[in-house]
This record gives structure tokens, sequence and C-alpha cells, in this order.
């Protein structure tokens, strides 16, 4: 029996209940269409979160650290080990001598709310804004990229200016009513302010406050330039009398806003970068970290840029190669994309009971199309149909049903996601987010492995009406009504 | 000079079932050969063995005891795919019922034997329609079984049992079903084929019917042979 022939009399046996294939067909649809969308959910939201990573910034970016970190997804950045690599000022001048690095400096990595002290009234009042991450940066490491995002003022000139000095996001400020939205981000009513409007002018100038609690030892005095904090210490360490006794106190260093950026392309989204000069940073940070147990002189991390992103890995193996820990927006990236992978899997399960149901539905079908037809296969077979060319018909024709549903539903499945698409969108939009979200995203992969899941399961479910087909005796067939 | 190997021959043929737990013996050692291009007919009453004898002879069923040889195919104890690429080379089948395939057009149906032969499709559809128009229904190529009369339907069924040019022709009461004057037509046209040298068994209860057209009849009782005429060896 040809190959034509099977496809062209199975077919034409399916369209001979033609309510009852569609029904059957229309089981296998809405299977499809439950896995695609909600698969497809998962694949959008993976995109849509990984979309914040691909960001010039993050991919020219490898964070050197003094041991090899966990890169799974449970344990993600926790050290394997102890620090066994001392990151000091050598090895910066040694990684800067890299091929392919554009600078290196020790990482600063602390935080906190931005707050912004007014002088009200000759009084100073703090006004609190959202979380930033403080970076420091030497002059090496402000990019041009920092420089093109700056809308008013610059960065400070030389490694160690005089005074404490900080480029905050232009965003937080409008959060905190303190200047213009930026353009494409304005409420209705509002005027926005691109780079050089003299709005921005009236925030260069205020101070950031950072405050933090640091642990000295009794006796020892606070390092130069520490303010008591205007509260009572509070509580000392007293759980054991052997102990050295420690008191803990409140720090506050005070940075001069020099400049102003769009922090849009830059950093997290949650927690954009507020830029200082690189060793007033890491005195913040040494003074958030004191506790912490790293390689003594070193520092905790190293912040290495490369020239392209195309240079990045090639950097990070080599600094693999030397023995240090590395992480890479690819490691995050990847351990996401594990996170969204377990996501998918759960999800696309849930749906899968869609198809479960038309596994069902489809052997159902077919057990009934064997009682209608038992005294046609007792024809077939005394016209020399082989057992073999029984059971074929009979696969092929629940297979045709898995590939009408599994692409009917793929096609559903991705219209529902569409139409939810256009409907998020003017959500979003309206609401002043990104334009053009997608969360529902169907690749061609989850299309084709939606469909081709869709007719293993039918031809699984066909499997035994068609067996049972096969082997009935061509006498007992012949003989039935 | 020696007679022509016999194109079927029975030696000692059984077919025992079980029924409950009574044993029967549908055929009880039947021996019998048929010369090529003979017109066979086999004759008996209800449970005399005739169906039984049909479905061994055309590979549907298989004996439990004895030889059957058809067109030198030895079938006692063949497997289920030698069986059927016997029914695909050698038999054609006429039923009581036509059987023909509802969703198929008359050209369809005279064709699906050479489907599962494997006979590529130009060659079946000018095979099919020289075979629709020696049973007059070249016209009715495109129609469905619903839209034939009976009398079309078991003259499309015999152009589908001789679309492989069977080494023999299995008739089960071909005009059982049929008013007279179709009845006559259907025993025309096998008069007609046994005329072109077609081997042809028919099966029936009707022993007028069977020797107005067939050139030796057997009778069958209880699964044993009771009577042949004119007896073997005297002219066909």
């Amino acid at each position: 029996m040809r190959l034509a022939d099977l496809f062209r009399i199975a077919l034409g046996n399916l369209l001979r209940q033609k309510l009852q294939a569609v029904l059957t067909v229309m089981g296998v649809l809405v299977g499809t269409a439950a896995i695609v969308l909600m698969v497809s959910l998962g694949v959008g939201l993976q995109k849509q979160t990984i979309e914040l990573f691909n960001e010039v910034d993050f991919l020219t970016t490898v964070r050197v650290l003094p041991q090899k970190r966990s890169k799974s997804l449970m344990t993600f950045g926790r050290p394997l080990g102890p620090a066994t690599r001392k990151l000091d000022d050598t090895v910066i001048a040694e990684i800067r001598a890299l091929p392919g690095v554009l600078t290196a400096y020790p990482a600063v990595n602390v935080f906190t709310r931005l707050t912004i002290e007014r002088t009200v009234e000759g009084k100073k009042k703090p006004l609190i804004g959202g979380s930033v991450e403080y970076v420091g940066l030497p002059q090496a490491g402000i990019v041009p990229l920092y420089r093109n995002a700056l809308v008013a003022g610059g960065f400070w000139d030389g490694e160690t200016p005089a005074e404490r000095c900080i480029v905050v996001p232009a965003d937080l400020l409008a959060e905190m009513n303190l200047a213009p939205p930026l353009p494409g981000k304005e409420a209705p009513g509002e005027t926005p302010a691109g780079r050089g409007d003299p709005r921005w002018n009236a925030v260069l100038g205020m101070e950031v406050r950072f405050q933090t609690e640091v642990t000295v030892a009794t006796g020892k005095e606070p390092a130069e330039g520490e303010e008591e904090a205007p509260d009572p210490p509070a509580a000392s360490d007293e759980d054991d009398g052997e102990m050295e006794k420690t008191v803990t106190k409140k720090v506050i260093r005070r940075f001069r806003i020099v400049g102003i950026y769009d922090s849009t392309d830059i950093g997290m989204p949650w927690a954009p970068a507020v830029f200082v000069p690189l060793e007033q940073g890491l005195e913040l940070a040494r003074m958030r970290t004191a506790r912490q147990n790293w390689v003594e002189g070193g520092y905790q991390a190293i912040v290495v840029k490369a020239r392209d992103a195309s240079q990045t890995e090639g950097i990070r193996r080599a600094l693999d190669a030397q023995g240090y820990g590395t992480l890479t927006v690819q490691d995050i990236v990847q351990v996401i994309g594990s996170v969204f992978d377990v996501l998918k899997a759960v999800l696309g399960a849930v749906a899968s009971i869609g198809l479960f149901v038309a596994f069902f539905g489809i052997a159902n079908t077919m057990l009934m199309a064997i009682l209608e037809r038992t005294r046609e296969i007792g024809v077939m077979k005394a016209l020399g149909a082989r057992n073999a060319h029984v059971r074929r018909l009979f696969v092929v024709e629940a297979a045709a049903i898995g590939v009408l549903g599994g692409t009917a539903g793929v096609v559903t499945g991705w219209g529902l996601g569409a139409a939810f698409n256009r409907i998020a969108r003017g959500i979003v939009a309206g609401q002043g987010g990104p334009e053009n979200i997608s969360l529902f995203s169907v690749t061609p992969a989850l299309a084709l492995a939606a469909a081709g899941f869709a007719v293993l399961v039918a031809i699984a479910a066909g499997l035994y009406p068609a067996w049972r087909a096969a082997r009935l005796h061509p006498v007992d067939a012949l003989r039935s009504l | 000079m020696t007679p022509p190997e016999p194109i079927v021959s029975l030696r000692d043929l059984t077919r025992r079932y079980v029924m409950g737990n009574q044993p029967i013996a549908a055929l009880d050692g039947l021996t019998l050969d048929i010369p090529a291009g003979q017109f066979l007919g086999i004759v008996g009453r209800s449970g005399s063995g005739k169906s039984t004898l049909l479905n061994l002879l055309g590979g549907l069923d298989s004996p439990t005891g004895g030889t059957i040889r058809v067109g030198g195919m030895d079938l006692a104890g063949a497997g289920s795919d030698t069986l059927a690429q016997y029914r695909s080379r050698k038999v054609g089948f006429i039923f009581q019922q036509f059987n023909l395939v509802p969703s198929m057009t008359a050209l369809q149906n005279v064709a699906l034997p050479l489907v599962f032969a494997g006979v590529p499709h130009a060659e079946r559809r000018t095979r099919a329609l020289e075979l629709l128009g020696r049973v007059g229904l070249a016209a009715r190529s495109g129609h469905r079984p619903a839209e034939l009369s009976g009398g079309e339907q078991q003259r499309v069924a015999i152009a589908r049992a001789l679309v492989n040019s069977p080494a023999i022709l299995l008739a089960d009461e071909p005009t059982g079903n049929l008013d007279s004057t179709s009845a006559a037509a259907i025993a025309d046209l096998l008069r007609q084929a046994h005329r072109a040298g077609q081997t042809i068994i028919l099966v029936t209860h009707d022993r007028a019917m069977a020797e107005s057209l067939c050139s030796r009849t057997v009778e069958l009782r209880d699964g044993r042979l009771i009577a042949d005429s004119p007896a073997p060896g005297s002219a066909a």
C-alpha cells in the first residue's frame, strides 16, 4: 500500500463523520491552544525580564570576585569555598592590561534609598526617595555611555575631588517632585524637561545624605569627619563579658549633586545607579561591609569594563582561567532563564491537562469508528489489506486529528496571545510604561513543539483502537452488521 | 496425458470450532480437487459447512486439520500476512451484501484491491475503468454505492472481484439480495467470466441456480461431501 493512498483513505475516513471529527479536533485545538497560551506567557515574561539586562552597560561588564561563585539556580552567587585571591591594586593593574579591557576598578555596591536634604527656613530637611545603588567610579570608569546620558551638570574632575560629589538619576528627582519629568514620561499637563533645560539647575548643588551605622570598639575615636548622630548610641554588644566592648554609631556623609543623568538604559530599573568618585564610594562600602569576610586588604570585587560586548566573554574566560570568580550578565540571564524554564514547564504541564482530556476524546472517536466500520474492515481484509494496512489507516486517521487540532490550536493560541498583548499594551502605555511589551510570545520552536505534542498525543490515542481494528478476525468482521 | 494440476486441492480439510464447551466440526475431512476454469457450485443447507469452506478457500480463516492448496500456495498454517497477500493476488470475493465501501465511488471501490497490492494510481484507474466497462457501469464510475441500485452495486462488486485477475472467484449467494431481473444480469456476468476462463466457486443454498449456472455441483452436509455431479473426471 502506497503512502499517498494511506493518507488519502485515512483522511477520507476521518471526514465521513464530519461533526464527530470536528468535535474531536476541537478537543485537541483547545488543549493545544491552552499549552501555546500558557507557555507563551512564560516565554514572554522571560523575554521581558531578560530584556532588562540587554543593555550595553551590563553586557560590557565582568564582575571579578576573590573566589568562584555558584551559578546554579538555588545558590546563585554564593561563594564556593573561602576567598583565595586577594583583589588589590596590583590585580586591577594586571586586569587592565588584558586584551579587550577598557578599564577595571574596585566595585562599590551599596544599596540604600536616595535621601536629599533641602534647606527649608534655615533647617535641613531630608526627603527620602526611591532605592539606588551607590556606584564608585574612577575617571576611567566614566564611560562615554554615562557622559551621553547626562541631562544636566557633569561628572567630577580628578580621581579625588576636594568635596563629595554625586550624579543622580533624573527619574528619581521627578518622583520626588524636585525636577520636571524627562520627555516621554510626563503626566498629562506636565511639561517635560530635555537635556540642558534650566529647570534642572535648581537641583544641582543640593545635597544627598548617606547614613549608615558602624560598629566601633569603645575608646577608639571615630574617624575624621564622622558625625555623631543626634540620637544616643544604640545597644552595644553584650553577649560576652570577655569580648571587647563595641558601640554602634550612626555615620552621615553628604554629597553635593553635580550631575543629573537619564537612567533609562543604565543599571537596574528598580535600583538605578548614583555615581560617586571611587574613593568616596569605597569608604561607604567599607562602612557597610566591615563585618564581611574578605581577603584582608583586598577589595570585595572588581568591575571590569570591556571595550565592547563581544569581548566580555573572552575577558571572563581569561579571568576564570586565572582562578578568579567571575559573574557576568550572561550568568544572571542564564539563571533567570532556568527559573523561567521551570515556570514554562509548570505552565505547560498544567495546560497539558487539556490534551490529556483530548486523548480520551480521540480514543473514543476511533473506537466508535471501528464499531461503525467493522464490516468495512472485514471487506478491506478480504480485498487483501494486511493487518499493518488496517493499523496504519487508523493511526494516520488519529494523527490527522492531531495535525488538524494541533495546527488550529497553535493558531488559536497565538491569536489569543496577540489579542491579550494588544490589551496589555493599551493598559501599560496608558500608565506611562514601555510600549510594545509582549506578555505572550509564541516562538517557532514553541509552535512546532505544541503542534508536535498534539500529534503525538493523537497518535498515542489511536494506537490501541488501531491495534484492535487490525486484529479483528476477517470472518467475524464480515459477519457484523 | 496427465491431467493438469487442479487449481484448488483440498485433502482431509477440517475446521473445528468450540462453541461453549461443545466442539463442532464445521468441516470434517473434506477432500476435493477443483480444476482450473471450472464453475463449481457448492450447495447445502445452513450449517452444512459451505460458508466455512468458502472462508477457508478465501484465506479468511485457517483450517484446524488437513491441507488446502490454491494456485500453488499452501494455506494451512499460513500467517496473517501470507493470507493477506494470498487474498490480494489469488482471490476475488463477491458477497451477498455487496459490501462496497460506502464512502468511495464505484471506481474507487473497484480499484481498492489494487491499492492494497501497491499498484500505482494511473494503472489502477485504467484497470478499474476497464472492469467497470465490462460490467456495463463505465458511466457510473463516479457514483457512490448509495446512488446505485442493488444490481448495480453487485456489478461493481464483480468488477472489484475481478480487478486483480484472481486465480479463483468466490461468490457467496451473489443474487440472494436481488430481484429476479438483477439476479439474471449477475448470473450472466458470472457466465461471461467463466467463458473467459475464470475459475468460479459459487456458494448457494439454491440448488436450481447452481445446476443452471455451474459445470459441477457438490453438496455438503454436516461438513462432509455427500454429492458430486457430474462425477470428477467426466466432461466439465
